[in-house]
């Protein structure tokens, strides 16, 4: 049973942390990032397993987690109110060029960070050849080009 | 507020739903905040500044953790106050045998036996004029909040113990 009951509560407890903080820090992979992800996933990972480092523990604790989430993904499907909370949608950080300088500070997304995308999605050169950017659900930023002329 | 449709983007974003989120965002990280302040300070046990409290009466002072750990190991430090006796007991309830598995007690006790309060361990003393002191290393076994737990040194009142267990 405590296999059970620790690996759902370690699921929802590392699911509100992740969700608060910010899409960004999923996607983004940057040094820092992989110490966090690294960090995160060796302190989880004592607190999973406790002092129980048997087999059938591993594979209780598996199944419980991989039951958790079929579970929830047909939840969503059912509770839209729920799928909007746990995945967020997305955010319109450039809409027909013109940047909405409030979501971009409020989802700590910098023009660099847009650029980039830019950059590596379309080989775009300068910020006004993009005539959208939307921060997708995944922590993504999706270009849109506008036509060249 | 400009929605993405209006701009002939088929995209199913929702403004007033990131507004709340982005709000809510920023509370937790206030929360996230307060939670290491209060880490940092002990209240969540493991060391810290406010980590310890302690009861005391005529027969000794118990100090022991305001905030514990399930599972993790800590310690409940018993004083015996200055006297020429050359024994010591110290009872504790069955509350406290089921918040905490004793794992060992330094000095060793010279018997130990059950009681209708629970416990009671008896101590050989050594000719001292200071006091004396009694460590039991313990374990929490389950989570517990502020569970009152009693410990009884030599005939005096019951000392009462409401330590909290994280789990």
């Amino acid at each position: 049973m405590d296999s059970v009951l620790r690996g759902a509560a370690i699921y929802c407890v590392v699911l509100i942390i992740v969700r608060l903080t910010g899409r960004r820090a999923l996607a983004q992979m940057t040094p820092f990032d992989l110490v966090l992800l690294l960090i995160v996933a060796e302190t989880t990972q004592q607190a999973l397993l406790g002092d129980d480092f048997s087999v059938a523990n591993a594979a209780i604790l598996i199944v419980t987690l991989f039951t958790i989430d079929i579970g929830l993904s047909y939840i969503k499907e059912y509770w839209p109110t729920l799928e909007k909370v746990m995945d967020g949608r997305p955010t319109l950080l450039i809409g027909n060029g013109r940047q909405d300088e409030r979501a971009l500070a409020r989802a700590r997304i910098s023009l660099k960070d847009v650029m980039m995308a830019g950059r590596s999605q379309h080989g775009l050169e300068r910020l006004d050849q993009i005539k959208h950017a939307i921060l997708e659900t995944d922590g993504n930023i999706s270009i849109i080009p506008a036509k060249s002329d | 507020m400009s929605s993405a449709r209006t701009q002939g983007l088929d995209l199913d974003d929702d403004r007033p739903f990131q507004e709340r989120y982005w709000r809510w965002q920023r509370g937790a990280w206030a929360v996230f905040a307060l939670i290491v302040i209060a880490a940092l300070a002990g209240l969540t046990g493991s060391g810290g500044p406010l980590s310890r409290a302690s009861a005391s009466g005529p027969g000794g002072e118990v100090e022991y953790p305001r905030v514990a750990r399930w599972d993790a190991s800590d310690d409940i430090r018993i004083t015996l106050p200055a006297s020429g006796a050359r024994t010591a007991h110290v009872e504790i309830d069955r509350a406290f045998s089921d918040v905490f598995e004793v794992e060992v007690i330094q000095p060793v006790p010279a018997a130990s036996a059950a009681t209708a309060m629970g416990l009671r361990y008896r101590f050989d003393l050594g000719a001292a004029n200071g006091p004396r002191r009694i460590v039991m290393h313990v374990r929490p076994l389950r989570p517990a909040m502020a569970t009152p737990l009693r410990v009884r040194i030599d005939e005096a009142p019951p000392l009462r113990l409401t330590p909290i267990v994280l789990p």
